[in-house]
């Protein structure tokens, strides 16, 4: 090894400006900050879905007791058929086609 | 904010891991200066730089669950350094951007405008010289790896080491003649 050489090319400063470090540091809380936000979705979704089916469940339980106490039946209800006689049915069907 | 001074590399470590990025502050300190010879040797003094240091240890933080410990920390983060240059280097080629590697120009600037400055005509003479041997430089000079450590660092074979240093040197010499 040229130890002139060496030790002139080791003479020269190398270094980063003053504040290299804070810069990283935030790029990195900026990461992570992002990477909270995706795994927070991703943990608070099922949670959020499994509150919408409950609450749609419930409603619809509500709305089949209320058929079933004002009818008397809530299977019409429910398939959506009401009383209608078949000339009516026939010209709902033609009609609407 | 605890003190980290006297922590190793793999406590700091496990301190990141745990989630205090204030270990990992301690750890850029520590290997700041040395990251910054690998970039500015191989890239010179220009903003890239600066980004590709800040780039060598956001990767390392990003894949900080993967370090085994089987090779040093400072090794490890000079890999990167020097490989995220590499790939600096082709994309300024592509761009023709790159410097000219003239010999006589380059020393025509020397003698008019860097006015002695030893500084200048390193950056000046390092990057005068063709990548593959700028990196054998840096590595063996700059970092003081030897030439078995330059050798797995660069991916190449120690004999292709040891020649490529052989004529960097020759070129530094004719470059950097009037310092010497």
């Amino acid at each position: 090894m040229d130890e002139k050489i060496n030790k002139i090319i080791k003479q020269k400063d190398y270094s980063f400006s003053p504040y290299f470090a804070d810069k990283i540091i935030d790029k990195v809380n900026e990461l992570n900050n992002k990477r909270f936000v995706f795994s927070d979705l991703f943990i608070s979704l099922p949670l959020l879905l499994k509150r919408v089916y409950l609450l749609g469940f419930a409603a619809i339980i509500i709305l089949l007791l209320v058929a079933y106490f004002l009818q008397g039946d809530f299977l019409s209800t429910y398939f959506g058929l009401e009383n209608v006689s078949t000339d009516d049915l026939i010209a709902y069907t033609i009609y609407n086609f | 904010m605890i003190e980290y001074n006297n922590y190793s590399d793999i406590e700091l470590i496990d301190e990141i891991i745990k989630g205090d990025n204030s270990a990992f502050r301690y750890i850029i300190a520590r290997y700041e200066g040395q990251i910054a010879r690998v970039v500015k040797g191989m890239l010179g003094e220009c903003a890239e730089a600066e980004d590709i240091g800040q780039e060598t240890f956001i990767r390392f933080y990003k894949s900080i669950n993967k370090f085994r410990n089987e090779s040093q920390l400072g090794t490890y983060l000079t890999r990167i350094a020097i490989n995220l240059s590499l790939n600096e280097l082709k994309k300024r080629k592509k761009k023709q951007k790159i410097f000219s590697s003239d010999e006589n120009k380059i020393l025509k600037i020397s003698s008019k405008e860097v006015n002695n400055d030893i500084n200048e005509m390193v950056t000046i003479a390092l990057q005068s010289l063709d990548v593959k041997y700028r990196s054998v430089i840096v590595m063996r000079m700059l970092q003081g790896y030897d030439t078995k450590e330059t050798a797995q660092i660069l991916k190449i074979p120690v004999g292709t080491v040891l020649s490529r240093l052989s004529r960097a040197q020759d070129k530094l010499r004719i470059l950097l003649k009037d310092f010497l």
